[in-house]
């Protein structure tokens, strides 16, 4: 047992002295959350010594949100995706994050508001996608929101919500999205891709 | 095509109890509450529906087991419930169409049990709720709503059948005109039934329902009640028997325990779209399980078998494979490939059974995608289903001091939204077992 606890002693250190470099993300729901394994941990591999699986923070207690938050913030880089609705503006959709996360800790995090996650899925659709399954992706599809999606579904003649970003993020082209959704793009930069 | 409503009479543990249910409605509860009682009523409506009462009674175990022990045969089992319908009934005439959509159904009945096992029919009852439409044929037809009627069929204190609609009063048919083409299958035209008025009044058996009757014209108005119920499916499913291999059994409807997985998998990976949606559906779950494939096993059965994506590329028997995954595959195959017409109603005991916590959010969202085109309802004692379902969607089964049960909207009590003002989250609530308080 000894041995454990003094191999285990000079990890933490190098936390500090060596810059041991962990990132987390919280992301609300997991329709994100998928997006965010498919896409950008794959993305981000060897640019970090340590990348948490996403958490979703819907329908989580305060308090263990608060906990989780406090404990994370303590060890690396935040990452926080939150859904602008039902906020008018992307401010006060972060302060609403904001209250419901401890204050303290807000600084050891950075918050990204994303309009629609959809629109991060459908910014990565290829041509070859588009030909396959006869649909259009606009060139800028910041404000493409869940019913475009839908439509998009339906067009593309697959049946079911899940299969079709299951489709998406099987494809999925990160460098044609960066240049289609702005907030995809300032998302990226934030994490260093 | 739902059912909406059931309340129930002497049936188990439940004394007198109603039920309203939604698209996915999620049964919660303590221990030996009556969640798997509700769970034998659905049972128990479709064996009727399937078998006829004698035999529904008998898979039940037998009267005393039918009944609440309490109250065993001083009183009568009573049974009321509504549903959701889609049935049409076209009926053309020289200057256009009568279209009659029945939207809503309501079968009640009413027996009666002896101690020494004879049944009596007290009621029994149909009521449909049909709107009508007058289709005039201009180039681009016409639809007049005319208003709604009920049109409701029962069995008189002598046993004999009445049926009662305001045909030949406030309606330009007679009963008989609209009787003639009553769609057996819900499909107008596809089966017209000849009427015979010699149908009415007949006298029918007193230990067996209108629903049991051999009469074309009964069958085809008890055909928007049978819909949901009959084709009920009602599962409990057990790892070790997904993963067995089987023959000789169903390659459409999957068995309650999922004994015949295998087989009904072979018809979903026989179709490539079918095929390609199961993967990608699987790998919400499991991400390194890349294909699942039907194996011919040496005596003639079908096993199933997976590949896995870790270096090794390993292949999988399903005799091997871990618990959860076995659940996992049989709900998707429930959830998502069971033909329409043998599925509209699921109901699935502790479908999070052996799921790791992390993946309980993914498996509601897949139970409440799938409830959009099927009613689903399970029960479970898993405070992380709770914590991610719509607190509407949300039925709590308790037992008061007598041992009778009932069930309440956790939604709608007081208590609950104050324990939410303070944020208490429903699964803490669930957890601490201060939903009923």
């Amino acid at each position: 047992m000894n041995s454990v606890w003094i191999f285990s002693l000079p990890r933490t250190c190098l936390a500090h002295e060596m810059a041991y470099r962990e990132c987390f993300f919280l992301v609300e729901g997991f329709t994100d959350q998928l997006f965010l394994q498919h896409v950008i941990l794959p993305a981000l591999a060897g640019k970090y010594d340590h990348i948490e699986q996403p958490r979703t923070y819907q329908g989580d207690r305060p308090t263990d949100r608060r906990g989780l938050f406090r404990s994370w913030s303590r060890r690396g880089n935040i990452y926080v995706l939150a859904d602008r609705n039902p906020s008018p503006c992307i401010s006060a959709a972060k302060e609403r994050l904001r209250r419901g996360f401890d204050n303290a800790h807000v600084e050891h995090c950075t918050i990204i508001v994303v309009p629609e996650i959809e629109a991060w899925y459908a910014a990565g659709i290829g041509s070859q996608f588009c030909q396959q399954h006869n649909i259009t992706i606009p060139t800028d599809t910041s404000h493409l929101d869940k019913n475009a999606f839908a439509k998009l579904l339906q067009k593309a003649n697959l049946s079911l919500d899940l299969d079709f970003r299951m489709e998406i993020l099987k494809q999925y082209d990160l460098m044609l999205a960066r240049t289609r959704n702005a907030s995809l793009d300032y998302f990226c930069q934030r994490i260093g891709l | 095509m739902a059912i909406r409503r059931i309340h129930v009479r002497n049936f188990k543990s439940f004394k007198d109890a109603e039920i309203q249910l939604s698209p996915l409605t999620v049964l919660l509860g303590a221990n030996a509450s009556g969640k798997t009682n509700l769970v034998h009523l659905f049972r128990f409506l479709r064996d009727i529906s399937r078998w006829g009462l004698e035999d529904a009674v008998y898979r039940q175990g037998g009267v005393d087991y039918l009944l609440n022990r309490h109250i065993g045969t001083k009183e009568p089992l009573e049974v009321d419930v509504e549903a959701d319908t889609c049935w049409t009934n076209l009926i053309n005439h020289d200057k256009g169409a009568h279209d009659f959509r029945a939207e809503r159904v309501r079968y009640a009945f009413a027996v009666q049990f002896s101690r020494d096992g004879k049944m009596l029919v007290l009621r029994d009852d149909l009521q449909l709720v049909i709107r009508w439409f007058v289709i005039e044929p201009q180039r681009k037809p016409e639809i007049h709503p005319q208003g709604q009627f009920y049109l409701t069929l029962r069995r008189d204190a002598e046993h004999r059948i009445e049926i009662d609609a305001p045909f030949g009063r406030d309606l330009p048919l007679t009963l008989a005109q609209f009787l003639r083409v009553v769609p057996v299958d819900g499909i107008v035209g596809m089966t017209d039934i000849p009427f015979n008025p010699s149908m009415l009044h007949q006298r029918v058996k007193e230990d067996s329902l209108l629903i049991e009757t051999d009469s074309g014209v009964i069958k085809g108005m008890f055909r928007p009640f049978l819909l949901p119920f009959a084709y009920a499916g009602v599962h409990d499913f057990q790892p070790n028997r997904i993963r067995q291999a089987c023959k000789n059994a169903s390659g459409v409807i999957l068995e309650e325990d999922g004994s015949n997985l295998s087989m009904v998998l072979r018809g979903v990976l026989s179709n490539p779209e079918k095929a390609r949606k199961l993967r990608n559906l699987l790998s919400v779950f499991v991400r390194h399980i890349e294909d699942v494939r039907i194996v011919s096993m040496g005596d003639g059965s079908l096993g199933w078998e997976v590949d896995e994506s870790f270096e090794s590329k390993e292949v999988l028997p399903a005799p091997y494979l871990s618990d959860g995954v076995a659940q996992i595959v049989a709900l998707l195959v429930v959830l998502y490939f069971s033909e329409k017409r043998f599925a509209q109603v699921l109901v699935i005991e502790e479908p999070d059974r052996h799921i790791y916590p992390y993946f309980i959010e993914r498996l509601v969202a897949t139970l409440q995608e799938a409830s959009a085109e099927r009613q689903v309802i399970i029960t479970t004692h898993n405070p992380e289903v709770v914590r991610h379902v719509p607190l509407e969607s949300l039925r709590l089964v308790s037992r008061d001091q007598h041992g009778f049960s009932s069930v309440s909207e956790p939604a709608s009590s007081e208590h609950v939204q104050n324990f939410l003002k303070d944020e208490l989250g429903v699964d803490f609530l669930f957890a601490k077992d201060l939903l009923s308080a």
